[in-house]
């Protein structure tokens, strides 16, 4: 009885009973009376005592009672509890009367709600409650009868003050038949009025008579103020309930595990409560790899990774790095890793600081291999803490990068042993292009920042943790500079054998029956994804059958949509597969799936035999999984005249086109209407030429780029045709638009402006050429035309027309009839932009005049000119009287002050200057005639002679 | 080198050396004595500027270190002298009469720039 959890009725005896507990306690902080105090301890002992086994509700009771109550010393939670209950509940009004009200109230409080659960159990209530010896009813009443008597005492006392009312109610439930009475008394009237009555006191009061209405319904939320909350943390009702709730469950678990006992035993299963556990957690996690030993991957992938690893030791464990390093160093020579002359080699050399060369692993494969196992085992193993970032986070660049500065750079203080956190990215082809340009400029551009200041293994900036990536993928694009930065690590399939093995293993465990032949068909359906192998274990598990060969074909449960790559989709579509050993696995998934959609059936599968319907069915599973038709009709489009074609009269073309053109109009409707109801359609087409364009030999297949090539095309006509609309004269402009130009003018117009020209210079062409010239300088400037000399890359120099028209209008291949010869274009382009100058200079002098017409009256004269040298072509020589103006004016006018300068000196000097000049010409030819100067080089070579006087004497 | 004595310019009795790093010759082969040689300027700094011929030469003015002495042999009888010692002694008897004092001399020493046209006058 007292280890288990008692039943409700024992249970609502600990309540009651520590009521009275607390009763005894409040009495016994009252000095006025002792009486009480003695006969309480037992009772409220023997209640303690065995609410001691039961629930946290309990023991918290168990703290609110009385320290000198002796079993449980609890001294520190009884001052505090006593303390509120006073403080709250009685507050500042007579402890005595009061605080015994209250009691009663509760009391009652508690009998009523006993009363409704067990009818009239009043007298047995007490005798339950005390096992011991000594405790009996009599004791019991013994102690009502006294607690009666005290409150009587009390109600005279204080009679004079307060107001009848209150006491009376207590004084009532307290009479031993009060319990049974308790009931009734919520039901009689003349309570009522007295609630009423004692509101007038405070709220207190009545209150606690609503808590008593309101008890069952209403949990302890309802007031503070009620005795019952203020004692017990929740009211009592909540209390009850989740006890009753604990039993509940308690016993139906009991009952569940009787019944799974019973069940197991009946299905004879090995163990009952590895079904109990097998329900919880998937088997995928359940036998997960524990050790690297367990790993089901290749090894040399373990081992090169794991060595990755092992190479950031230098930085992330600095005090190890010496043994690491030389264990390492010593793994490496007998692995030779450096002399593999693959593409990637992961080397043991480490940068300035002390990372390994590769900062970042990114492991690629299908899935379900077990990367993710692997990566959080090898890092586990070589002591690192792993973080995981994988598609289901926030992959957004902001989150990345804070992600990985907190991953990379912080380490947790709390753990037991903190480790050294290693990133782990998983699907990562799944990251947004710019997350990944962030962890590229994260592991490479900051190291380099970090690389000019020097400091060694200081600086939050560099990574120094390592970080792997993980993809299905690794060419998905956005993946590209990644692969640049990372090594990258291939992850082969699984062995079959060896997967069938650790199937074997489990479904031992776990009780299947089955064979390995039927787990190597597994493996092979599944493609050695150990994770659906694994489910569809647990999926035969659940449904307590033995796993047979035939189960495991009939299953579709291990396809999943793998997503093939579009030259094995192309190769599928153009190749007929032999039928090999997976070929009765191919007609079970054509016979699975033909249940399905065979409504889908096209024609020929109708009329064909197996093993054209089996081909067709391959060749729409493969291209529905895939998914998108206009590439892969493209594909087809583009290769399917290098097959081998079977009939010469090309009927299978025309079929085959017929289908490529409906796939067209389909595509289009979709595209145009967004109606993706159509969307099935599109894979029929497949089938179609399947079968009349597929052939047992390996297809050449390329890559279809003409749309794309055509496409590039296309927008570079589109800018030529944009650039020579934009500059053409609005009068040609208005005539012509763009297909016009490209279909009708262009073609036509690249012959007019290529007349016979004789390559002379401009003035000996007679009055004819001249006219010609003429006109195609004036043709080119009306189509924005011009030449304009480009360098090839021979050297050479090259006069092309500008926006290149001849790139539209010729084809490949084919070139113009005939050209200019260099000089000749050179000279238009030339006469164009002198010609393009003069009509410019025309409009704005035109316009000057027609603003100012007469400011300017000499300005008229030029404009008029102009157009007249224009007609007859003989602009070369009018070019510089018309086109100068302006400019000639300029230049004269400083040629005249010049000029005026030298005729003033002359003018001047001629009288001054002139005559010097000419005098000392004369002067000069009379010196030449005589004495000039003879210059030596050289140093002074005089020879010193003392000479003395008397020589000269 | 030819030294050149020739009075200075403006002052009464200085007098100066021309020194010049090279020859002057007579094309004609005539006794340099009694010739036109050239012109001396000054210019406005006081550098001197010496054309002879076709040719400008600058040089710079530095005085001596030792001073010299123009000295002026005269041969004769000088009346005093005469007087006082025997007439017959004093007609043979040769004087030294200092004229000048040279204390600066001008030297020419950098290679002179042929003058072409009239250029010259506006220096």
């Amino acid at each position: 009885m007292d280890e288990d959890f008692p039943n409700p009725e024992e249970e609502f005896e600990m309540m009651y009973a520590d009521e009275l507990a607390m009763l005894q306690e409040m009495e016994e902080g009252l000095p006025n009376e002792p009486v009480v105090r003695k006969p309480a301890p037992p009772t409220v002992r023997r209640s303690l005592d065995f609410c001691g086994s039961s629930s946290t509700q309990i023991t918290d009771v168990i703290s609110s009672t009385p320290a000198n109550s002796g079993v449980e010393k609890l001294s520190a939670a009884s001052p505090p509890s006593r303390k509120r209950t006073i403080d709250d509940i009685f507050g500042d009004i007579d402890d005595i009367e009061l605080e015994e009200a209250a009691e009663g109230h509760h009391l009652s409080g508690k009998s009523s709600k006993r009363s409704c659960k067990q009818t009239v159990v009043d007298p047995t209530f007490f005798l339950d409650e005390d096992p011991g010896p000594e405790s009996s009813h009599g004791k019991e009443m013994e102690l009502i009868d006294r607690i009666n008597d005290l409150r009587k005492k009390a109600f005279m006392e204080c009679q004079q003050g307060h107001i009848s009312s209150p006491t009376s109610i207590n004084s009532k439930p307290f009479d031993h038949s009060r319990l049974k009475a308790s009931s009734s008394i919520t039901k009689g009237v003349p309570k009522w009025p007295f609630v009423s009555v004692t509101s007038e006191l405070g709220d207190r009061v009545y209150v606690r008579l609503r808590t008593e209405e309101y008890m069952d319904e209403q949990c302890d939320k309802v007031s503070h103020k009620r005795g019952q909350s203020g004692l017990l943390r929740s009211s009592f009702s909540s209390l009850k309930d989740e006890a009753l709730k604990i039993l509940e469950e308690k016993q139906e678990s009991i009952i569940a595990a009787q019944v799974a006992e019973l069940e197991t035993l009946e299905t004879s299963e090995s163990a009952s409560s590895k079904t109990h556990d097998g329900n919880n957690n998937l088997w995928v996690v359940k036998y997960k790899p524990t050790s690297y030993a367990e790993l089901l991957s290749e090894e040399n992938v373990n081992r090169t990774l794991l060595h990755w690893l092992k190479l950031w030791d230098k930085v992330v464990f600095n005090k190890e790095r010496k043994t690491h390093v030389k264990a390492v160093k010593e793994d490496k020579k007998n692995q030779r890793f450096q002399k593999k002359p693959f593409g990637q080699v992961l080397t043991d050399e480490l940068d300035e600081h002390g990372r390994p060369q590769f900062k970042m692993v990114l492991l690629c494969g299908p899935p379900g291999l077990g990367k993710t196992t692997l990566a959080h085992m090898v890092a586990k193993l070589a002591g690192y803490n792993v973080v995981e970032v994988n598609a289901s986070d926030d992959r957004t660049p902001e989150a990345f990068h804070t992600q990985l500065q907190a991953a990379t750079q912080m380490k947790s203080v709390m753990g037991k042993e903190p480790r050294p956190n290693c990133l782990v990215l998983d699907e990562i082809d799944g990251a947004p292009a710019v997350s990944i340009e962030t962890l590229i400029k994260f592991v490479s551009g900051k190291n380099v920042g970090k690389g000019k200041g020097k400091k060694k293994d200081a600086g939050p900036g560099i990574l120094k943790r390592p970080v792997i990536c993980i993809c299905n993928d690794p060419y998905v694009p956005a993946l590209r500079s990644l692969r640049q930065q990372a090594f990258v690590l291939h992850f082969p399939p699984t062995a079959s054998e060896r997967l069938a093995s650790r199937l074997m293993t489990i479904s031992r465990k776990q009780g299947i029956k089955t064979d390995l032949g039927a787990m190597l068909a597994l493996c092979e359906k599944s493609q050695n994804d150990i994770r659906s192998c694994l489910s569809l274990l647990h999926y035969f598990k659940s449904q307590n059958r033995s796993v047979r060969l035939s189960d495991i074909h009939q299953s579709n449960v291990g396809q999943k949509d793998i997503q093939r790559g579009l030259f094995s989709v192309w190769q599928e579509v153009f190749q007929i597969q032999r039928s090999k050993g997976g070929f009765t696995q191919a007609a079970a998934n054509a016979v699975a799936r033909s249940k399905a959609n065979s409504s889908n059936q096209t024609p020929e599968m109708k009329s064909g035999d197996s093993a054209i319907a089996a081909r067709i069915q391959r060749v729409l599973n493969t291209v529905q999984s895939h998914g998108d038709y206009n590439r892969l009709a493209q594909g087809v489009f583009e290769n399917y005249p290098n097959m081998r074609l079977r009939d010469s009269s090309l009927n299978g073309i025309v079929k085959g086109l017929d289908w490529f053109s409906s796939v067209d109009l389909l595509n289009t409707e979709i595209l145009s209407s967004q109606n993706y109801i159509l969307m099935p359609y599109m894979s029929y087409a497949f089938a179609v030429w399947h079968i009349l364009y597929a052939g047992l030999a390996w297809p050449k297949i390329n890559y279809p780029n003409a749309s794309y090539e055509a496409s590039v095309k296309e927008g570079h006509t589109k800018q030529i045709i944009g650039e020579l609309v934009k500059g053409m004269s609005p009068s040609v402009r208005v005539n012509c638009n763009e297909t016009q130009l490209i279909m009708e003018i262009l073609p036509l117009l690249l012959d007019v402006i290529v007349p016979n020209f004789r390559p002379v210079s401009l003035q000996l062409y007679s009055s004819q050429e001249k006219k010609d010239f003429c006109s195609v300088v004036s043709t080119m400037i009306d189509y924005n035309l011009t030449y304009v000399q480009e360098r090839t890359p021979e050297g050479t120099y090259v006069c092309n027309l500008d926006p290149n028209i001849e790139e539209i209008v010729y084809f490949g291949e084919s070139k113009p009839p005939r050209t200019l010869s260099y000089g000749t274009k050179q000279l238009l382009s030339r006469e164009i932009e002198m010609e393009k100058m003069r009509r410019f200079e025309m409009a704005f002098t035109s316009a000057q005049s027609v603003q100012t017409p007469s400011s300017i009256p000499q300005d008229k004269s030029p404009p008029k000119n102009a157009p007249r040298e224009e007609a007859p072509g003989k602009s070369k020589e009018k070019v510089s009287p018309t086109n100068v103006p302006n400019h000639l004016r300029k230049l004269k006018a400083k040629p005249v002050l010049k000029e005026l300068q030298t005729k003033d000196f002359f003018g001047r000097i001629v009288d001054i200057t002139l005559s010097p000049s000419t005098v000392k010409a004369n002067s000069e030819a009379e010196l030449k005639g005589d004495i000039w100067f003879h210059f030596k080089e050289g140093y002074n070579n005089a020879v010193r002679k003392t000479i003395k006087i008397s020589e000269l004497l | 080198m030819i030294l050149v004595k020739l009075p200075e310019e403006g002052k009464e009795t200085q007098w100066g050396i021309v020194e010049l790093q090279g020859d002057i010759v007579s094309q004609s082969g005539n006794d340099l004595h009694g010739q036109f040689i050239g012109d001396l300027h000054y210019t406005k700094q006081g550098t001197p500027i010496f054309i002879i011929g076709h040719h400008i030469l600058t040089g710079k003015e530095v005085s001596l270190e030792k001073p010299f002495a123009v000295l002026e042999r005269k041969r004769g009888i000088l009346p005093q002298c005469c007087e006082e010692d025997n007439p017959e002694k004093s007609e043979f008897r040769t004087e030294y009469q200092i004229r000048a004092i040279i204390k600066k001399k001008l030297i020419f020493k950098v290679r002179p720039k042929p003058i072409i046209s009239n250029v010259l006058n506006s220096v």
